[in-house]
C-alpha cells in the first residue's frame, strides 16, 4: 500500500514537471532556458515519487533532519537562477542601449539625406528642415 | 587652431532643458564648433529650441540617461569624421568661453582626454564623498563628475566598448574605464557658473544620494588598482 503522503508528493512533482514540459512543448520558452527547467522537472519527479531519497542523502551527509536538504537545494537553485537572470538582464540592457543609440544616429542621417520626402518617414520630421551642419 | 575647432563636435546631452539649451548652443556655436544636442526623451521643447539655435538634434527613442546620450554623441562624431568630441551640460553650468582652454595645441598633442575641472563648485558634503571615492579607487582627479570633457577620436571609440554601456552618468565609471585603457588624462582648471536652471540630478533627494553612494562605492572598489593592459 502506497502511503498517502507519497501519493501527494508524487502528484505534485509530476504535475509541476508536466506543466514545465507543456510550456516547453508550446515553445513558450527559448531553448536556452529549457535545459535548466528539464533538470528541475526531473528532480521534482524523483523526490516526489521517492520521498526517501533525501533521507538517504541525510544519512550520508550526517544531516539529522533530511527534508531540509530539499529546501537548501531549492534555495540554492533559485539564487543561481536569479543571478543568471540579472546577468542576462544587464546584457539585454546593454543591447537596448546600443540599439537606441544607433537608431538615433540613423534617424538623423535618414532625415539629412531624404529630407521631407524620405522613403523612411521619421517621427518628428514635421518640425521642419534642420539648420545644422551641412 | 582654427582647424582643430572645425574638427571638434560639441556634444550636449539634454533632458528637459528648454530654458537654457538654446542659449548654450548659440554660445558654443559662436566659438566656432559644430553642436550636437542629444535629446534624452525630453517632455518639453528642448529639441525644437536646440534646433532653432542651430544644433543638430538626435532624439533617443528610449531614455538612456546622460551617459547613454553622450555615447550617442560619440557614435555620431565618429561616424561623421570628427577628430574630437567635447561634452558639456545643457544647463549652462559650463561656460563655452572656457573651451579654448581645453582645446589647446599642447593638450591635443599630448593627452587623450582633457577634463575641465572646477572642484570649488561643490558643497562640503560632496567634497567628502569625492575624497572617499578617490581613496577607494586610488585616483587623484580633482573633479570626479565634471561633464566638461574633451575626448580624442580614439578615446571616444574606447568609450563605446562593451564595458562602457551600463554607466548612468559621466563620472567615476567612465573615469576608471579611461584609466583602465591607459589613456592620458589632463585636468584643466576652469570657471563654472552656478546652475542657471535645474539642479543636480543626483544630489536632490536622500534616497538617490544613498543609492548613488552605494553604487559608485562598489563600482570604484571593484576596479581597485585595475592596471591598463600592456600594449602589444
Amino acid at each position: 500500500m502506497i502511503p498517502t503522503y507519497n501519493l501527494f508528493t508524487a502528484i505534485l512533482g509530476l504535475a509541476t514537471a508536466g506543466l514545465i514540459i507543456y510550456l516547453i512543448r508550446r515553445d513558450s520558452m527559448s531553448a536556452n532556458y529549457v535545459v535548466w527547467w528539464v533538470v528541475i522537472a526531473a528532480g521534482l519527479v524523483l523526490v516526489g515519487i521517492f520521498p526517501k531519497v533525501p533521507d538517504y542523502f541525510g544519512k550520508i551527509l550526517g544531516i539529522a533532519y533530511p527534508p531540509i536538504i530539499i529546501i537548501i537545494v531549492t534555495l540554492c537553485m533559485v539564487l543561481i537562477k536569479l543571478l543568471l537572470m540579472d546577468i542576462d538582464r544587464s546584457r539585454q540592457e546593454r543591447q537596448i542601449r546600443i540599439l537606441t543609440q544607433k537608431l538615433a544616429v540613423y534617424e538623423q542621417e535618414a532625415e539629412e539625406e531624404g529630407g521631407e520626402g524620405s522613403a523612411f518617414p521619421v517621427q518628428g520630421s514635421t518640425l521642419g528642415k534642420r539648420g545644422g551642419k551641412k | 587652431m582654427k582647424s582643430i575647432i572645425r574638427q571638434t563636435l560639441a556634444i550636449i546631452p539634454a533632458l528637459n532643458e528648454e530654458d537654457s539649451v538654446g542659449e548654450v548652443v548659440a554660445r558654443v556655436r559662436s566659438q566656432g564648433l559644430d553642436v550636437l544636442v542629444v535629446n534624452d526623451q525630453s517632455s518639453d521643447q528642448t529639441g525644437p529650441e536646440a534646433m532653432a539655435s542651430g544644433a543638430v538634434v538626435l532624439n533617443l527613442a528610449v531614455r538612456l540617461g546622460a551617459w547613454g546620450a553622450i555615447q550617442t554623441g560619440f557614435r555620431y562624431a565618429i561616424k561623421k569624421g570628427y577628430m574630437f568630441g567635447l561634452t558639456l551640460d545643457a544647463d549652462g553650468q559650463h561656460l563655452p568661453e572656457s573651451i579654448p582652454f581645453l582645446l589647446t595645441k599642447d593638450n591635443i598633442r599630448n593627452y587623450d582626454v582633457v577634463i575641465g575641472s572646477c572642484p570649488g563648485r561643490v558643497s562640503p558634503m560632496r567634497k567628502l564623498a569625492w575624497s572617499w571615492f578617490r581613496k577607494i579607487s586610488c585616483t587623484d582627479f580633482d573633479d570626479l563628475t565634471s561633464g566638461l570633457r574633451l575626448y580624442s577620436r580614439w578615446s571616444m571609440r574606447l568609450m563605446l566598448d562593451r564595458r562602457a554601456y551600463l554607466f548612468d552618468y559621466q563620472d567615476m565609471g567612465a573615469l576608471l574605464l579611461l584609466r583602465k585603457h591607459g589613456l592620458k588624462i589632463r585636468e584643466v582648471p576652469v570657471m563654472m557658473a552656478s546652475r542657471e536652471s535645474g539642479h543636480s540630478r543626483v544630489f536632490n533627494n536622500w534616497f538617490k544620494v544613498c543609492k548613488y553612494m552605494a553604487v559608485t562605492t562598489l563600482l570604484s572598489a571593484s576596479k581597485f588598482r585595475q592596471k591598463p593592459r600592456k600594449k602589444k
